[in-house]
């Protein structure tokens, strides 16, 4: 089953580092931008466009391997849109994380 | 497999719907912002005598002031449609500020043109960067400019002026004879990128994709790994 492990590992990766990304930005910089202007102009207008151009690719990068583990975890329609969505929303990808990487042990806990 | 079939083909369009909105966005945004540059702006408002924001540079101003009795000064060796002549470059005070305004070309130094109109005059026209080659270059004997050099302008009038040059498009009240307007060498200058709604019309369309993958492994290869017993 090392398919599944490698698929795994490639989908915690993209779990975590848009989860961090995304908590970063909604937690700090939407405060900093909303809250206080300070995002309007200088460094922090670039690292705050550049954090959420990075997001959008790295989402797609996230939905990509989510497909990959949802489809050999035979999950549900319904199940993997729920993991794929869970990138969208500030730590809701880390309880994606937290649901899948169970799954997996379970079933390679199963299958050996 | 019918219903995941519509379900995907429902999802795949509305993708596409919002990849082609954020496609719009990013053009609109773009002729938003070039409209935005291409409004005339009051002169001191666009540039200052300490410096000047990029989107200033080729921007359509105005200016409401008087011309100062400080020296005109002509650039040597311009030409005007292959015509040999010269630059006139005459100091307009706008709200205390000096402003260096190119009026136009004149063919010969001695031209009825080069009268210097008196009292309150309403200009329009567009900024330019000051020339940067020969700018160390002195005068030449003839008290000439070799370059519109912001230094040696600032020499010549004793006070520091407006970081841009003023091109004069239009003058009210008009004079006749007045110099010739000259074309602008610098145009607008271009307007931010929207990258980040470019990227998400792009994104939009990788989903569309991922929708058909999902349905080709979901509903076409049902069978990816072994169901545990």
């Amino acid at each position: 089953m090392s398919g599944l492990s490698g698929a795994l590992l490639r989908f915690r990766i993209m779990a975590w580092i848009t989860g961090v990304l995304l908590a970063v930005m909604s937690v700090i910089f939407l405060p900093l931008k909303y809250g206080f202007g300070l995002t309007d102009e200088g460094i922090l207008a670039t690292i705050y466009a550049l954090g959420w151009q990075a997001h959008g690719w790295l989402y797609v990068l996230y939905v990509a391997t989510g497909l990959d583990i949802s489809f050999r975890m035979r999950f549900s329609v319904v199940r993997t849109v729920a993991v794929l969505l869970a990138g969208t929303i500030p730590f809701a990808s880390f309880f994606a994380d937290h649901y899948v990487t169970r799954s997996v042990r379970a079933r390679l806990a199963a299958t050996t | 497999m019918v219903g995941l079939t519509l379900l995907a083909v429902l999802l795949s369009a509305l993708c596409v719907v919002a990849g082609l909105w954020q496609g719009s966005r990013t053009l609109d945004i773009v002729e938003a912002e070039r409209a935005a540059v291409a409004a005339p702006l009051p002169v001191v408002e666009a540039a200052s005598v300490e410096g000047f924001p990029a989107t200033s540079v080729g921007r359509p101003v105005t200016a409401e002031g008087e011309y100062s009795d400080a020296e005109q000064l002509l650039v040597a060796q311009r030409q005007l449609d292959g015509r040999a002549g010269e630059w006139v470059i005459t100091p307009l005070v706008v709200n205390g500020t000096t402003v260096a305004v190119l009026r136009g070309w004149v063919d010969a130094p001695t031209s009825p043109a080069l009268a210097v109109p008196a009292g309150p005059v309403r200009l329009a026209g567009a900024l330019q960067p000051f020339e940067e080659f020969y700018a160390e270059q002195a005068r030449r004997p003839d008290g000439r400019l070799v370059a519109v050099s912001r230094e040696e302008i600032e020499r010549a009038w004793g006070t520091p002026v407006l970081s841009l040059v003023l091109v004069l498009a239009r003058q009210d009240p008009a004079v006749a004879p007045a110099p010739a307007p000259v074309p602008l060498t610098v145009q607008t200058a271009d307007v931010p990128f929207p990258l980040q709604n470019a990227a998400y019309t792009l994104q939009w369309f990788v989903f569309a994709g991922f929708v058909w993958v999902m349905w080709w492994l979901w509903v076409v290869r049902r069978s990816p790994v072994e169901e545990p017993a």
